[in-house]
């Protein structure tokens, strides 16, 4: 492949195009609640029959990229997730616009974006045969064990109640159950309700959760009215900035760099797991949740990087490492083309035209990010009685398309209920968005592990990722339990004295 | 084709491209004249590049000439088909409107007790057969089926499936029951968690359908111990039949059509012709052998039959084991 | 009654009736040694555990806080990081009209169609959070459901209800 080659392509075929067109098609579907990167992949499908197989490669491949990022903003502006993987970005990301600091959240998170793709295109590219092998090294006890730690950042993330913490996370497991047994395939909890047997999306719990409990709650004068103070331009980090948000986005490049090379766990769970790692590692843990943005960048940098490492076990071994990598797999077989080990050898030129127009799409986002913030930032500055009304009809819009079913939209305001109610008993709402995220992964390796072992529980020591994962998340649970002790022990020293 | 490559693996909701809805009402209006008239629509639960998308999609071009119409593929996911089977269960029996059947949709059926089931629907004509196969990791201890079996009497076996309740877990208890080995079966979602832990030796076997392994095939990283079926592969000649190793069991993975009760005879008879011209046709005929596909062709008559044999023999299963009432 | 207290009660009822339902799931054939309702019923018993625990810290903490007037503890150690909605029908109420609105739109949308259910869905909306200038309401309320079926319905070809407008792509 020398530099001729690269002209010839970056100059004759559509490659070029169809990056700039997936970035935008992806920042579209991405940012529209319900709309997930798989959807908006599957959309282009169809369109893809007739196309040079090379731009249609990229034309997915940028799409991925695109929505993966696209879902930031709406999740930064208006508390809604377009994206699974953006629920994490919202927590920071929205209490920072309450700040008034929308601009600068946006900037964050395209930026990490950038870093993310960046990342994950270089390993993609440099690495595809060993880290293949990580593919091959997790087992159902890994699995389980990469879930657990997930899980055990409740303890830590629990927010004025241990306790009520530890509930929500629970119901979260619980909500993950409903739905065909991951053994047995026989229904549970599904009340007869066909819509229920492939079990209840986590994006609608997330946009129940968070962006319909908003839009229903009555704050009169209050968050949505300070956006408008927000700058109505994106702000880029400044080099005092990059400092700071440098570490978090190391940590969700890597955390996305593992979840794509495990087939299974996906952006979603790279998103949450990096946003608690860097809360984890940060120095300044007690600003999360009130608009850190490190807590912007880590989910913002994984989830961008899954999306280019999740080809990784798809291009290699012809396994995806997340939902949108099977279309992005599916766009492949409808060239013809089959992903698997002999895909390098038979047809070792899509492959590089695709690490290219990837490398494109990078400057892609980087472009069309920039340019589409005005518009949106304009749009979310109108005044609130319109904003919101043009959210619901969003999020029920955008609920409808994820199933296809009005019992979609009607679990979608169950759980906008919900929220509302955990509100009121003040229990927070991200361990119970953990579980769900994490409480099918936890529960099907759990028993697959147990099934493969023979019901011998040490089969979780026995495999060395599963035992290196679980005495960290011992370690983990074990120092926050500590710590909300001594913080108590602290406290009640002041009351008495 | 590899049905389990892609549709198990997606497992976010659905989306629908309604393309030629509207044509479709109006077709129904001519359809009593010569058939088809109009636009012909086929459902599938699969998503689009998922594995019945991508059959058919590929399919109708050569299709096409034989039947005459214009055909088209809508995607209707979620509910595990579903949604799918209550579309065209609703819809006029006057040939304008079909569902792409597979063994997913009986299993749905008697597994969530949807509304509509397969026995809303009326088989039309059936189109081919996907081939299970059973395959093992290339450096495994494994020489053949026999020694698989052999090993899970001595000690335990550890067979994976593609997805709980499946065609493929159906054939690995048959097996189990047939050869009284002792096996531990692991069920995944979909084919391609499965195929890692075959890979990394976790797995003794796995069972899928051949276009599911082929790259691995290719690369020499599995090797294919029997066939599932009737009859040896074309493709892997060597490779025995489960049957051939003493193995009774045989299952059938097909793919056809079925329609709305009550489809008129004038229907079943143009697609009857046509479905037998389409699988003779020489220039498909390329395509699908090369896609591992074996051509299975069953008329209407005998079609409503094997579904409902298949059925019965799935409720069965599920029966026995508990896994339904 | 204080919130933990309901948050308690509330869980605890939830947990009982989840662990019944876990606990009538049928063991097939297939199952493994776990079982499919085995973690179900373990999820239930430890948010049980939990709804114990957080009823008997309230009451015990009540009854301190009545006897030596100490703060109770959940609420000293931190403060919580969204205060919740305001006791009472004061903020209860505009969140069930909010939530009556989505649900007229459920109800309707499969007759009237998706482009008019949503126009009426944001007209209401504007309406019930301020919006006073009828023409504005109105031209926003048509506008959003030409722009969203033009979007969902035309570009991303989701099949929203159509009801009576079924031609135009439904």
């Amino acid at each position: 492949m020398d530099l001729s080659y690269l002209t010839q392509l970056l100059l004759t075929t559509p490659v070029v195009p169809a990056a700039f067109g997936g970035i935008v098609w992806g920042i579209l579907g991405g940012a529209l609640p319900g709309i997930s990167p798989s959807i908006s992949m599957a959309l282009l499908l169809p369109f893809t029959y007739g196309m040079h197989p090379s731009a249609a490669v990229v034309l997915l491949g940028a799409t991925y990229f695109g929505a993966e990022y696209g879902g930031s903003i709406p999740a930064i502006l208006i508390r809604t997730p377009g994206t699974n993987s953006a629920a994490a970005t919202l927590i920071d990301g929205y209490a920072m616009n309450q700040q008034g600091r929308a601009g600068e959240a946006l900037g964050i998170s395209l930026m990490s974006g950038i870093v993310g793709g960046t990342v994950g295109l270089v390993m993609l590219v440099a690495l595809t045969e060993p880290l293949s092998q990580v593919a091959l090294a997790f087992r159902p006890s890994s699995y389980f064990a990469l879930g657990i730690l997930g899980l055990s950042v409740i303890a830590s993330l629990a927010g004025d109640s241990l306790l009520k913490g530890l509930m929500a996370g629970v119901l979260g497991l619980m909500i993950a159950t409903i739905g065909s047994d991951p053994v047995t395939g026989g229904g549970r909890f599904i009340f007869g309700n066909a819509d229920l047997l492939s079990g209840i999306p986590p994006i609608i719990v997330m946009v129940g959760l968070y962006a319909v409990t908003e839009l229903i709650t009555d704050r009169g004068t209050g968050v949505q009215e300070r956006a408008d103070q927000s700058k109505a331009r994106i702000v880029f980090p400044n080099a005092a900035m990059w400092k700071r948000i440098a570490m978090p986005q190391a940590i969700g490049s890597v955390v996305g760099l593992v979840e794509g090379c495990t087939p299974g766990a996906g952006g979603t769970v790279a998103a949450f797991l990096a946003y608690s790692e860097a809360r984890r590692w940060s120095r300044r843990k007690e600003e999360f949740g009130h608009g850190s943005p490190e807590g912007v960048a880590a989910p913002e940098a994984a989830n961008t990087a899954t999306s280019k490492t999740a080809l990784i076990p798809m291009l290699s071994l012809g396994i995806p490492g997340s939902n949108s990598a099977a279309i992005l797999l599916g766009g492949f077989l409808i060239q013809g083309l089959i992903p698997g080990p002999m895909l390098f050898v038979q047809h070792a030129n899509i492959v590089f035209d695709l690490y290219v127009g990837l490398a494109v799409s990078i400057v892609a986002l980087l472009i069309v990010g920039y340019l589409i913030m005005p518009p949106c930032i304009w749009l979310v500055n109108r005044p609130k009685p319109y904003l919101s009304a043009a959210i619901y009809a969003l999020v029920l819009s955008g609920a409808y398309a994820i199933g296809n079913s009005l019992f979609q939209v009607s679990l979608v305001l169950a759980f906008g209920a919900l929220g509302f109610v955990m509100k009121y008993l003040r229990m927070p709402v991200l361990p119970m968005v953990l579980g769900v995220v994490l409480g099918f992964m936890v529960e099907s390796n759990f028993r697959r592990a147990l099934v493969l072992s023979g019901g011998d529980l040490t089969a979780f020591v026995h495999d060395p990722i599963s035992a290196g994962l679980l005495s960290v998340s011992a370690l983990f649970i074990l120092s926050s339990a500590v710590g909300r002790f001594r913080k108590r022990a602290s406290v009640s020293g002041k009351v008495t004295t | 084709m590899a049905e389990r490559l892609i549709s198990q693996w997606i497992s976010f909701g659905s989306i629908a491209l309604a393309t030629g809805m509207a044509g479709a009402t109006v077709a129904a209006a001519n359809a009593a004249e010569t058939y088809p008239s109009g636009v012909v629509t086929v459902v599938t639960h699969s998503s689009p590049g998922g594995g019945s998308d991508v059959f058919w999609r590929e399919m109708i071009p050569h299709l096409q000439p034989h039947l005459g119409g214009k055909l088209i593929v809508q995607n209707v996911t979620g509910g595990s088909g579903a949604k799918a089977v209550a579309t065209v269960a609703d819809a006029t029996p006057d040939g304008s409107m079909f569902y792409a059947t597979t063994p997913t949709y009986i299993y749905t059926s008697l597994l969530a007790n949807p509304t509509k089931t397969y026995k809303d629907l009326e088989p039309l004509v059936n189109l081919f057969y996907d081939p299970e196969v059973i395959y093992t990791a290339a450096n495994s201890k494994f020489s053949d089926l026999k020694s698989v079996i052999a090993e899970a009497k001595s000690g335990r076996g550890k067979w994976g499936a593609a997805n709980p309740a499946s065609l493929e877990r159906e054939a690995l208890e048959e097996i189990k029951a047939a050869t009284g080995a002792n096996a531990s079966i692991v069920t995944f979602e979909g084919g391609g968690d499965m195929l890692l832990n075959v890979l990394n030796g976790s797995l003794d076997i796995g069972v899928g359908e051949v276009e599911e392994i082929r790259s691995q095939l290719d690369a020499k990283k599995l090797r294919v111990l029997a066939v599932i079926g009737d009859n040896r592969l074309d493709l892997l000649p060597d490779v025995p039949t489960a049957k051939e190793e003493g193995v009774d069991v045989s299952v059938v993975k097909f793919r056809g059509l079925a329609g709305p009760k009550n489809l008129p005879p004038e229907v079943i008879s143009a697609w009857e012709k046509a479905a037998q011209e389409l699988v003779a046709d020489p220039d498909y005929k390329k395509i699908y052998e090369a896609n591992n596909l074996q051509p299975g062709y069953i008329a209407h008559d005998r079609y409503v039959k094997f579904i409902d044999d298949f059925a019965q023999k799935t409720e069965g299963f599920l029966k026995e084991s508990g896994v339904v009432k | 009654m204080s919130r933990d207290l309901i948050c308690g009660v509330v869980m605890l009822v939830l947990a009982v009736a989840y662990t019944l339902a876990a606990a009538a799931i049928p063991v097939s054939r297939l199952a493994d040694s776990v079982g499919p309702g085995g973690l179900p019923q373990a999820y239930g018993l430890v948010l049980g555990g939990l709804s114990v625990l957080l009823i008997a810290r309230t009451l015990l903490a009540g009854r301190n806080a009545a006897v030596d007037g100490a703060p109770r503890p959940s609420e000293a150690v931190e403060e919580p990081d969204d205060a919740g909605p305001e006791d009472g029908g004061r903020a209860f109420l505009p969140a069930l009209v909010m939530l009556a609105i989505g649900a007229v739109y459920l109800a309707v949308v499969s007759w009237v169609g998706y482009p008019v259910a949503i126009a009426l869905l944001v007209g209401a909306t504007i309406v019930f959070r301020g919006g006073r200038r009828p023409a504005a309401v109105a031209a926003v309320a048509v506008g959003a459901g030409a722009v969203l079926w033009l979007v969902f319905v035309y570009i991303l070809q989701i099949p929203q209800p159509m009801g009576v407008f079924t031609g135009l792509g439904g």
